[in-house]
C-alpha cells in the first residue's frame, strides 16, 4: 500500500494542493482553510523531500500519468534538478503559509479567506506542476493555473492600487502566456511531439529551421515576462509592492523562480545555449542580465516605498540567475541554481521583515521610517542581515552565489563579466545602506501610528527559521553547491 | 591547547556580554575591560606557545577550497599583539572619555568596538584570503556606526564617504582580485612562496594593481579620503581604530598578500611593481605636505597617518627581507606613537575645548603630562631616538637601498623631516610660546591621562625591545627563504 503510494509521489505533488484547494472552497471556514493550508504545505514539502530521497540513489523517475507511457501520454519526470527546485519552492511555500496566518495587510472580508487560501493552493499546484511535468503543453496549462491564482492573490492587497497592479500583471502575464503557447505550437508543428525529452531528440535530429528559431524567440520572450527579465520586468515592482505581505513573500521565492527553472529546462534541454541554432541566445540573455543587474539597483536606490525597493532588488537578483543560465555551461547552470535557492531564502526573510515592519509602523514610505530600528529591533536586524546577503558579503549565502557565479564566468572565459557582477553588488550595497542609514541614524520626521503589540508566533517563527537557514547556508554551502552541481549534471546529461 | 579562533570569539562574546549588562554601567565597564584583558592574555598565550600553534584551525568549510580558517604566523602575531596590548588601554580611556562627553549611547559604542577588534583579530590570524576578506568587511561595517556615532548630519555624511570608499574599493577590486587568485592561482591559503607561481606575468601585474587599490583601508592615494573624514568619530575610535585596527588591517593585508600570495621572488620580477611603488611613495610625501597645512589637530594627525601607512605599503612593495622587517616593525611603532597622539588630541579637546593648533599656544604649561606624551610620540613617528620609531624607519631605509631605489630613500627621509616639523611644532608651541591669557591648570582626570602616558612610555620601551620584534620578523624572512 505504502510502496504503491510512494510510486505516485510525482503526481501527488500536484494533486494534493489541487484537491485541498477545492475542499477549502467547499469548507468555507477560515479556520479549516488555514489548517488545511499549513498541513498541505507540510505534506508538499515532505513529498519533495521523499522524491529527493528516491531520486538521489535512482537517478531519474519517470512517471506516466494515467498509465499512458511517454511519449504518447503525459510524463512527469523527476531528476536532481527537479527536486532541487521543488524543495526550494515548497520550503518557501511553507514559510510563507505560516507567515500568512499573521497580519497580512489584505482586504479580505468575512468569508473570503477560504477562497484566498484556495487560490494560494492553486497557485502552488500550478507551480509544482510546471516543475514536475515533462510535457510542453502541460507546462503551459500549469503556468495558466498558477498565473490566474496569482492575479487573485495580488488583488487581495489592502491598497486599492493592488487591483490595478494585478490587472497590469494579468495583461503582461497573458501576453507572456500567449508567446509561450505559440512557441509550443510551433515546436509541435515542427516535431509532432510534446514530450520534452522527445522534442529535444527530434530537434537535434532534424536540425533547426525558422520555425524552431521562432519558437525559441517566443519562448524567451514569454518566459522572460514571467521571470521578470530586465526589459520585460514591468509588472513585478507593482505586483510585489501592493500584494498582501505573505503573498509577496510567496511570490518572491516561488513564481519567478519556477519561470527561471522552465527557462533553464527549455533553453538547455531543447536548444542548448551556444550551439547549432546559430542564434546568439547566450548574448541575448547576458545582455538582458547585465542591464538588469546594473539598472535595477539604481532604480531601487531612488525608490520611496520600502516594499517596492526590495521588489526592484528582486529584478536585479533575478538578473544574476539569468546571467548564469546564459553562460550555457554546467558550472553556469549550477551557479544559477545556487543563486535561485540562496536568493529565495534571503528574499523571503527580507520580505517577512518588511511585512512585520510595515504592519507595525503603518507605513511603507522609506522617509517616514527614520530611527524605527530602535523600537522594532527584530525586524530591522533581520532586514539588515538579509540586506548584507543581497550585497553578497562573505559569510552570507549571497557571497557563495557570487563566488560560484564569478567562477563560472571566469571558467567560461568571459572574465570581464565579473566586473558588472561586482559593480551590481556595489549598487546593491548603495540601496541597502540607504535603508540602514534611515532606519538607524535618521531622526524620525513624523509621528507614526505605531503599534507596539508583541510579535505573534506565526510572525517571528517562520522568520527565525528562514534566517537560521540563511545563516547556516552562508557558512556551509557545500550541500547547496554540491546538489546544484548534480542537478546541472542531470540537465546537461539529459536531452542534447 | 586553546584554539586560535578564541582571539576572535573573546571580543565577540564580550560584545554580547556588554549588551546584556547594559543596565548596570559598572558591570558593563568591567566586562569591557575584562574582555580586553582576556583577549590580550589569549594573544600572549599564543605568542608564548608558538610551537603549539603550528596547525591550521578550520572553523567552517563554506565550500571546498573556501573555508573560514585561522593560523599563527609572525606578521599576524605582531599585528595581533599590537592591537591586543592597546585595546585594554583604549577601553579605560574610552570609558572616561565618553563619561566626560556625557555620551548616552555608550553600550552601543563599546559593543561595536568589541566587534571591530574581533574583526581585526580575525584579519591578523586569517589563514586564507576568504577569511581575511570576511573580517575585512566585518570591520568596515562594524566601524560605520562608530564613525557616525554622534548621528549629526556631518557624521552621517562622513559615514557615507567612509563606507562608500571602503566598500567600492573592496567589492570592485579586492574581491575581483580574490576571485582571480581563486580561479587562476593554486589556492587562497597564505603559504610562504605564494600561490601565483604558475600564472601569467600579465595576470600577476593586474592582480598587484587590484590589491594595491582594492585594499582601501591602506589609504594609498587616491583612496585616502575616507580617513580624514572618519575623524568626526569620538577620539577613542580615531585612536584605536583609525590609527591602529582599521588602517593597520589594511596595510597588514597588503603585507600578508605580498608575502604569502605573491611571494617576493615573483614580485621582484613584475615590471609594473617599479611604477606602482611610486603611488604609495608619492602618498608618503603628498600626505605629509597636506598635514603641514592642517590647523585642526585631528585632521593633521589623520593626514600624518595616511603618510605613515604608505611607508608600510612602500615597504611591502619593495619585496625584500629588510623592508619586510621594517614594515612589520612600523606597524607596531606607528601604532603606539599614533594612538598616543590621538589620545592627547582627545584629552586636549575634552579638557581645554581646543581643537585648532593655532589656539594651543602656552597650553603645555597647564597640561604638562598630555603635551609631554605628545612630544614623545611625535619623536617616535618622526623616527628619532629614544623611541621605537627609529628602528622601523632604519630598516625601511635599508630596504630601499637593497632595492637600489635611492629616490625612494630620499622620499622617506624627506617625509620624516616634515614629520619633525608638523608634529613637534605642536608641543613646542604649547610649551614655549606665551599663552594669550594666563590659564589655570587644566590637566584632565587620571583615567584619561594614565593611558596616554602609558602608551608614550611603551613607545620609548620599544626602542629597547625592538630586538625581539626584529627576531620574530627575521624568523619569517628565514621561513620565506626555505618554504
Amino acid at each position: 500500500m505504502i510502496s504503491s503510494a510512494l510510486k505516485h509521489l510525482p503526481v501527488l505533488q500536484v494533486v494534493v494542493p489541487l484537491l485541498v484547494a477545492a475542499l477549502c472552497v467547499l469548507a468555507g471556514s477560515r479556520f479549516l482553510a488555514r489548517t488545511a493550508l499549513i498541513l498541505t504545505a507540510l505534506v508538499m514539502l515532505s513529498i519533495s523531500l521523499m522524491l529527493a530521497g528516491q531520486v538521489y540513489p535512482d537517478g531519474v523517475i519517470s512517471y506516466a500519468l494515467g498509465g499512458w507511457p511517454p511519449p504518447w501520454g503525459i510524463e512527469y519526470r523527476i531528476d536532481m534538478l527537479t527536486v532541487f527546485v521543488l524543495i526550494t519552492i515548497n520550503l518557501v511555500n511553507l514559510a510563507a503559509a505560516v507567515f500568512a496566518l499573521g497580519r497580512n495587510d489584505d482586504n479580505l472580508g468575512r468569508g473570503a479567506h477560504a477562497a484566498f487560501y484556495a487560490a494560494w493552493l492553486l497557485c502552488m499546484a500550478g507551480l509544482n506542476g510546471m516543475v514536475v511535468t515533462n510535457d510542453a503543453f502541460n507546462v503551459f496549462v500549469f503556468l495558466e493555473i498558477s498565473s490566474l491564482a496569482t492575479y487573485v492573490l495580488i488583488g487581495c492587497g489592502r491598497d486599492p492600487r493592488a487591483l490595478l497592479a494585478s490587472y497590469r500583471y494579468l495583461v503582461m502575464g497573458a501576453v507572456g502566456a500567449t508567446f509561450i503557447l505559440l512557441s509550443i505550437g510551433l515546436l509541435y508543428m515542427h516535431t509532432g511531439t510534446l514530450n520534452l525529452t522527445d522534442l529535444a531528440q527530434r530537434i537535434d535530429a532534424r536540425g533547426a529551421n525558422r520555425t524552431v528559431i521562432m519558437a525559441l524567440a517566443f519562448l524567451i520572450i514569454g518566459l522572460g515576462i514571467k521571470c521578470a527579465m530586465m526589459p520585460l520586468h514591468d509588472w513585478l515592482p507593482n505586483a510585489y509592492s501592493f500584494a498582501p505581505n505573505s503573498v509577496t513573500v510567496l511570490l518572491s521565492g516561488t513564481a519567478t523562480k519556477v519561470a527561471l527553472y522552465v527557462l533553464l529546462r527549455f533553453v538547455h534541454d531543447l536548444f542548448g545555449v551556444d550551439h547549432a541554432l546559430s542564434v546568439p541566445v547566450d548574448i541575448v540573455l547576458v545582455a538582458c542580465a547585465i542591464s538588469g543587474m546594473l539598472v535595477a539597483p539604481l532604480i531601487a536606490l531612488r525608490e520611496s516605498n520600502l516594499k517596492r525597493m526590495f521588489a526592484w532588488s528582486s529584478v536585479a537578483q533575478i538578473s544574476y540567475i539569468i546571467l548564469a543560465i546564459g553562460l550555457g555551461t554546467g558550472a553556469g547552470v549550477a551557479a544559477a541554481l545556487v543563486h535561485l535557492f540562496n536568493h529565495s531564502i534571503i528574499k523571503v526573510a527580507v520580505f517577512m521583515a518588511v511585512g512585520i515592519l510595515i504592519a507595525r509602523t503603518g507605513t511603507a514610505r522609506i522617509r517616514h521610517l527614520g530611527s524605527v530600528a530602535h523600537t522594532h529591533r527584530f525586524a530591522c536586524y533581520t532586514l539588515l542581515f538579509g540586506g548584507l546577503g543581497l550585497i553578497g558579503l562573505p559569510g552570507t549565502p549571497g557571497f557563495v552565489s557570487k563566488w560560484v557565479l564569478v567562477s563560472a564566468v571566469v571558467e567560461r572565459g568571459w572574465w570581464w563579466l565579473a566586473i558588472p557582477v561586482l559593480a551590481g553588488s556595489l549598487a546593491s550595497a548603495a540601496y541597502v545602506w540607504r535603508i540602514v542609514e534611515i532606519l538607524w541614524a535618521k531622526p524620525a520626521d513624523i509621528p507614526l501610528q505605531q503599534t507596539r503589540s508583541p510579535l505573534a508566533f506565526v510572525e517571528w517563527f517562520p522568520l527565525v527559521v528562514v534566517m537560521g537557514l540563511v545563516l547556516w547556508f552562508g557558512l556551509h554551502a557545500s550541500l547547496v553547491t554540491g546538489w546544484a552541481g548534480l542537478a546541472a549534471a542531470a540537465l546537461t546529461g539529459n536531452g542534447s | 591547547m586553546i584554539p586560535v579562533s578564541a582571539v576572535v570569539l573573546i571580543p565577540l562574546l564580550g560584545a554580547i556580554g556588554i549588551v546584556l549588562a547594559r543596565r548596570h554601567v559598572g558591570l558593563r565597564n568591567l566586562v569591557l575591560v575584562l574582555t580586553g584583558i582576556g583577549n590580550l592574555a589569549m594573544v600572549g598565550h599564543i605568542a608564548l606557545n608558538l610551537s603549539g600553534y603550528q596547525e591550521v584551525q578550520v572553523l567552517f568549510e563554506t565550500l571546498p577550497g573556501l573555508s573560514i580558517a585561522f593560523h599563527v604566523e609572525p606578521l599576524g602575531l605582531v599585528f595581533g599583539l599590537t592591537a591586543g596590548i592597546l585595546w585594554p588601554i583604549t577601553s579605560i580611556y574610552a570609558v572616561s572619555y565618553l563619561d566626560a562627553c556625557r555620551d548616552t549611547h555608550q553600550t552601543r559604542f563599546h559593543a561595536l568596538f568589541c566587534v571591530a577588534i574581533g574583526s581585526a583579530m580575525g584579519i591578523a590570524f586569517s589563514e586564507n584570503l576568504f577569511t581575511l576578506f570576511l573580517f575585512y568587511e566585518m570591520l568596515t561595517f562594524s566601524t560605520w556606526p562608530l564613525v557616525t556615532h554622534s548621528r549629526t548630519r556631518e557624521a552621517v555624511s562622513a559615514g557615507r564617504v567612509y563606507l562608500g570608499v571602503l566598500l567600492a574599493s573592496s567589492l570592485l577590486l579586492f574581491l575581483l582580485a580574490i576571485v582571480l587568485v581563486g580561479n587562476y592561482g593554486s589556492g587562497l591559503s597564505f603559504v610562504p612562496g605564494g600561490q601565483l607561481a604558475s600564472t601569467s606575468p600579465a595576470l600577476v601585474a593586474v592582480l598587484l594593481v587590484l590589491f594595491v587599490f582594492g585594499i582601501g583601508k591602506a589609504a594609498v592615494m587616491p583612496l585616502h579620503r575616507w580617513l580624514p573624514r572618519a575623524m568626526v568619530a569620538p577620539a577613542p575610535v580615531s585612536a584605536l581604530l583609525h590609527a591602529v585596527a582599521v588602517v593597520k588591517a589594511g596595510v597588514f593585508s597588503m603585507l600578508k598578500i605580498t608575502v604569502y600570495i605573491f611571494g617576493y621572488d615573483l614580485l621582484n620580477v613584475v615590471f609594473l611593481r617599479d611604477i606602482l611603488i611610486w603611488f604609495p611613495a608619492a602618498t608618503v610625501l603628498v600626505a605629509s605636505f597636506i598635514a603641514m597645512r592642517q590647523d585642526d589637530i585631528k585632521a593633521r594627525l589623520a593626514y600624518s597617518t595616511v603618510s605613515q601607512l604608505s611607508y608600510i605599503v612602500t615597504g611591502a612593495l619593495m619585496a625584500n627581507s629588510l623592508a619586510l622587517i621594517g614594515s612589520g616593525m612600523h606597524i607596531v611603532m606607528h601604532a603606539f606613537g599614533k594612538i598616543t597622539l590621538f589620545f592627547c588630541a582627545g584629552a586636549i579637546m575634552i579638557c581645554s575645548g581646543k581643537k585648532y593648533i593655532s589656539d594651543m599656544n602656552g597650553l603645555g604649561r597647564s597640561m604638562p603630562w598630555t603635551f609631554g606624551a605628545f612630544f614623545v610620540a611625535s619623536l617616535s613617528i618622526a623616527g628619532l631616538p629614544p623611541t621605537g620609531g627609529v628602528w622601523s624607519k632604519w630598516y625601511l631605509a635599508l630596504g630601499a637601498l637593497e632595492l637600489g631605489q635611492v629616490a625612494i630613500l630620499g622620499v622617506l627621509m624627506l617625509s620624516s623631516l616634515m614629520n619633525v616639523y608638523y608634529l613637534l611644532a605642536v608641543p613646542l608651541r604649547a610649551f614655549f610660546l606665551p599663552a594669550p591669557q594666563p590659564q589655570a591648570r587644566l590637566e584632565c582626570r587620571p583615567a584619561l591621562i594614565g593611558p596616554l602616558v602609558l602608551t608614550a612610555l611603551l613607545s620609548c620601551a620599544l626602542f629597547f625591545l625592538s630586538g625581539d620584534l626584529q627576531g620574530l620578523l627575521a624568523d619569517l624572512t628565514r621561513r620565506m627563504a626555505s618554504p
